[in-house]
């Protein structure tokens, strides 16, 4: 009897984690998703993934692409990186701030545009005071 | 002042016309694009190719990319990327053809036409329809058809007016300008030349692409080296604000970073990206040029016995390779090998 309930929970955690799995896949990386991945890629020393986060038709994937980029903006000595205040009801303005670990914080806005199932960066700004700058305009 | 960091780097971009996305509105033959995350496919209708993304076309191959106003005809053969680079604070697109032919044409001007690049020379357009040529040894063939082009090589520039051709080879500035031919210059015929003269004299063919590797090294070290100096000056301000922040000033070092830390940021990004332009010109050159002379070379000697000129273009050909792989080795990244 015991080792039929044993069999019985086993099969329940092995279709709990294939629904899981395929749930995952399904519904793919959502906006909070990607925040919270784009952070914790900062919080790496090996900043070699980050351009993943963004979307592949992205005008500069060359300086995403280049580790020099996030250590010029986001230094590893400044780990770990948190955020606060997420805003993402609008995938055109999705905002957060991003403090460091003396408490330096930063305003950061993505857009974000799906790629099948995943939220992906298309653009990103980052401004040390609490005004996005509305000079550079996307045509 | 309110501004951005990345967004020079995500957003300058998109300002200037070379970034805007070009889409392929024909293919037929062998043409594949290569995507910049390495990824290598068909050339099919409807694909979008941005910075970073380049076309390469076999012998039967052809593409015609339309891009906002201009649309180019890539011709069998043809290795071509989009690409783009930081000059004098904003970024530029450039349009590198690295072998082959392409026809641009344009249907109107609007002074932000992104720059032309060979192996050899930069073209500024200021014309509607012109066709640029880039030969096996490194060479490129400028024809304009109707407008104005500015062709840059080695510190020199020449003008040319509507059915007028400059030939410029590689290290070298753009040679005396001449009418073309009516009908329009076959390829093949021109760069079989090319490849005639570089049979003929390997070595010199292959210091002419050391010469023009050597340009790109010195620009790959310039930006290097710029970007190396305002690292540093980053990293020395940041120690002032670290001493604020030592101090319990959060408020003064926050202020510090829009006010001083914030600017030099934005350039040490800029600079990332030139740095990254020049590097990536460079392996274009290597791989395309320089690879290519070695290929046909070996080929010859396979079948020919080897001679003193294979010898010298042997030597040339490692000094080549040392050189890449000390300066601009270092400054690639694994995605663009």
């Amino acid at each position: 009897m015991k080792r039929k309930l044993v069999r019985l929970l086993l099969l329940l955690l092995a279709i709990g984690w294939l629904f899981y799995g395929v749930s995952c896949s399904l519904l793919g990386v959502s906006i909070e998703d990607r925040v919270q991945q784009f952070v914790s890629d900062m919080n790496e020393t090996d900043r070699s993934d980050v351009y993943l986060n963004f979307h592949p038709d992205i005008f500069n994937m060359a300086g995403a692409q280049d580790p020099d980029t996030w250590e010029t903006n986001f230094p590893v000595l400044k780990i770990p990186y948190t955020y606060s205040a997420l805003n993402t009801s609008d995938p055109l303005n999705v905002t957060f701030t991003v403090i460091n670990t003396d408490g330096l914080h930063w305003s950061i806005r993505f857009e974000v545009e799906k790629l099948d199932n995943d939220w992906m960066i298309s653009e990103m700004y980052k401004d040390p005071g609490d005004v996005f700058a509305t000079t550079l305009i996307i045509n | 002042m309110k501004s951005c960091v990345l967004a020079a780097l995500f957003l300058a971009a998109a300002l200037a016309a070379g970034a805007v996305p070009a889409g392929v509105a024909y293919t037929e033959g062998q043409a594949s694009v290569r995507l910049k995350s390495g990824t290598v496919r068909d050339a099919a209708i409807g694909d979008i190719l941005n910075t970073g993304d380049g076309v390469r076309t076999g012998a039967d191959g052809f593409v015609e990319l339309e891009q906002r106003g201009v649309t180019l005809r890539i011709d069998p053969g043809t290795v071509f990327t989009l690409m783009e680079k930081e000059q004098k604070g904003r970024t530029t697109g450039v349009l590198s053809l690295v072998l082959g032919s392409v026809k641009f044409r344009y249907d109107k001007l609007t002074g932000q036409e992104p720059l032309i690049q060979t192996a050899s020379c930069i073209a500024g357009v200021r014309g509607t329809e012109l066709t640029v040529y880039a030969g096996v040894d490194g060479s490129a063939l400028i024809v304009v058809e109707k407008g104005a082009v500015e062709v840059e090589a080695e510190g020199a520039t020449v003008a040319l007016a509507p059915e007028e051709a400059v030939e410029v080879r590689p290290g070298q500035p753009p040679g005396a300008k001449f009418r073309p031919p009516r009908e329009r210059i076959d390829y093949r015929s021109w760069n079989d030349e090319k490849l005639r003269a570089l049979m003929a004299d390997p070595a010199a063919a292959m210091q002419d692409v050391l010469d023009q590797l050597e340009f790109h090294i010195a620009k790959t070290n310039e930006a290097w080296s710029l970007y190396q100096e305002y690292s540093a000056r980053l990293k020395q301000e940041r120690e002032i604000q670290q001493e604020m922040i030592n101090a319990k000033r959060i408020e003064d070092a926050q202020a510090f970073e829009r006010d001083v830390v914030h600017a030099i940021t934005v350039q040490t990004s800029n600079l990332v990206l030139n740095y990254r332009y020049y590097a990536v010109a460079a392996l274009s050159l290597r791989r395309f040029v320089g690879g290519r002379m070695y290929l046909l070379q070996k080929a010859g000697q396979i079948r020919e016995s080897a001679d003193s000129s294979f010898v010298s273009f042997l030597a040339k050909y490692e000094q080549m390779l040392s050189a890449f792989e000390e300066h601009i080795i270092p400054r690639l990244l694994e995605v663009d090998i």
